[in-house]
């Protein structure tokens, strides 16, 4: 069964480096590193849709009498039901931390 | 746009996958209810390979109109929309025989009660599940 989250939780604590000159302060950085954010956001969305259609298979393939374990069928649903919930409750974060970088001051 | 949210492949195939086990328990408990009755022949209910046929990936619909020149010619070709896919009753294959002629094996009707009932509660939590979806993006998960 693959990681339930499709963030990988472990790449909070160990997050990949973004570039092969991490730390560094090349001028190319920033543009690096905001594109591999946004893959690694696309890369999420795809995950949790991948999920979504898997366990639609699933359930499809046990309504039209094929042999199916029906467990298989409710852990599929759920795994695909909370990656959304993750992936929803990660953009309402990211959404709120711009907000409130948005209001800032300067 | 609303009823549009409903009208994907998927939701149409668990929708009738539904209707077909509800049909299916329906004739199960009448076969079950005239197990004595002389003549009578067990029916069945067949919607599973209609199933597969309406849930496999089908063709981009002609985006071309058709010409007519004639009153009877066809102006769209088959959609999804127009040529639902079938829930048919028919008689059950016979698995044993009694001198009054009725088919019902009650066993087997057990079996496939129990067997329907199953089904049809987990397509049921399948919809649920994936309407659930909609709603979670529809709340942005009830901020």
């Amino acid at each position: 069964m693959e990681a339930l989250s499709p963030l990988r939780g472990d790449r909070l604590t160990h997050p990949p480096a973004v570039s092969p000159a991490a730390g560094s302060r090349e001028p190319g950085d920033p543009a690096r590193a905001a594109l591999s954010f946004a893959q690694l956001l696309r890369e999420a969305v795809q995950n949790v849709d991948r999920l979504q259609r898997a366990a639609e298979q699933q359930a499809l393939a046990l309504a039209s009498g094929q042999p199916v374990d029906v467990h298989e069928v409710a852990l599929a649903l759920e795994q695909a039901s909370l990656a959304l919930q993750l992936a929803v409750q990660v953009r309402n974060k990211l959404v709120e931390a711009y907000q409130e970088i948005a209001r800032m001051q300067v | 746009m609303i009823p549009g949210l409903f009208r994907d492949p998927t939701s149409r195939a668990l929708r009738l996958a539904l209707d077909g086990l509800a049909r299916r328990q329906e004739v199960i408990a009448q076969n079950i209810a005239n197990v004595d009755t002389p003549q009578y022949r067990a029916l069945a209910v067949r919607f599973e390979e209609a199933l597969a046929q309406a849930s496999a990936p089908r063709p981009a619909p002609a985006t071309l109109a058709l010409q007519t020149t004639h009153p009877d010619h066809r102006r769209r070709m088959a959609s999804p929309e127009t040529t639902p896919a079938p829930i048919q009753v028919v008689e059950a294959e016979p698995t044993r025989w009694r001198n009054d002629e009725n088919t019902v094996d009650i066993d087997r009707e057990m079996l496939l009660l129990a067997q329907t009932q199953l089904t049809y509660e987990t397509v049921v939590q399948a919809m649920t599940k994936t309407l659930g979806w909609l709603r979670t993006a529809i709340t942005e998960g009830r901020r």
